[in-house]
């Protein structure tokens, strides 16, 4: 995925009020951080990641929550290489959202994160 | 009847376990903005999707390109799919539907079924 893909994704969303204004320009700005944060200029299967995050950041504003992952699922993530990165990002985003986000969601986004770097970084 | 498999996860193995239902059914594996497409244009009768919470990954591309008024959430995590409300979405012209990628083996069914029932 490129910028170009996820501007039209975002425009998508945005346009027909699936997500908020707020949750698409924080989702932009953590695209850029990612890619930063790899040196690349486009991420592997990454539309996952950024339909996931603009669309739990809206859900998060509309006060809804969400059962995190199996406990066994976030065992395996942890171990993960790219964790450690993947949790900075997530820091990232709270950051850019103006307050901490609930546990569950954050889970989700370690394990989004963390597939998109390893796929990013080591190909499939 | 076509359906064609959008969302994000899960997609061979919906695939498979649609075809293991009813082979008569067509199906057509595409990427969520395709697939919300197929629908819109009338290409494809119905669009299933997985992913992880069942209405991101899964629904949102479609909720933007077919209208909510068109799509189910049918399962999140920790809330499994509910026949009747299946049963309700189908009569009421739904016509895509979301699951997480763990309630596929339940949901896929569930809907194939009331769609069979629904003729």
């Amino acid at each position: 995925m490129n910028r170009a893909e996820l501007e039209e994704r975002l425009l998508l969303l945005v346009d027909q009020q699936v997500i908020t204004t707020h949750a698409s320009d924080v989702t932009k700005l953590a695209f850029e951080r990612l890619i930063d944060s790899l040196n690349v200029r486009e991420l592997e299967q990454a539309e996952m990641l950024f339909t996931h995050l603009p669309t739990a950041l809206s859900r998060i504003g509309n006060g809804e929550s969400v059962e995190g992952p199996a406990p066994e699922i976030m065992s395996e993530i942890k171990t993960s290489p790219h964790f450690h990165l993947a949790e900075k990002q997530v820091i990232f985003i709270e950051g850019q959202w103006g307050k901490e986000l609930p546990l569950e969601e954050k889970e989700y986004l370690y394990m989004h994160y963390t597939n998109v770097i390893n796929l990013t970084v080591e190909g499939e | 009847m076509k359906i064609v498999i959008g969302g994000q996860v899960e997609k061979k193995e919906m695939q498979a376990l649609i075809k293991e239902i009813d082979s008569s059914i067509e199906t057509v594996i595409k990427s969520d903005i395709d697939a919300a497409m197929q629908i819109k244009t009338g290409k494809a009768d119905y669009y299933l999707g997985a992913c992880h919470t069942g209405g991101g990954g899964a629904l949102a591309m479609a909720i933007a390109l077919v209208g909510m008024d068109q799509c189910e959430t049918v399962s999140m995590p920790g809330k499994k799919p509910v026949e009747n409300k299946v049963i309700e979405a189908i009569k009421s012209g739904k016509k895509a539907f979301g699951f997480t990628g763990d309630h596929m083996e339940t949901a896929v069914p569930m809907i194939l079924k009331a769609l069979k029932n629904n003729k």
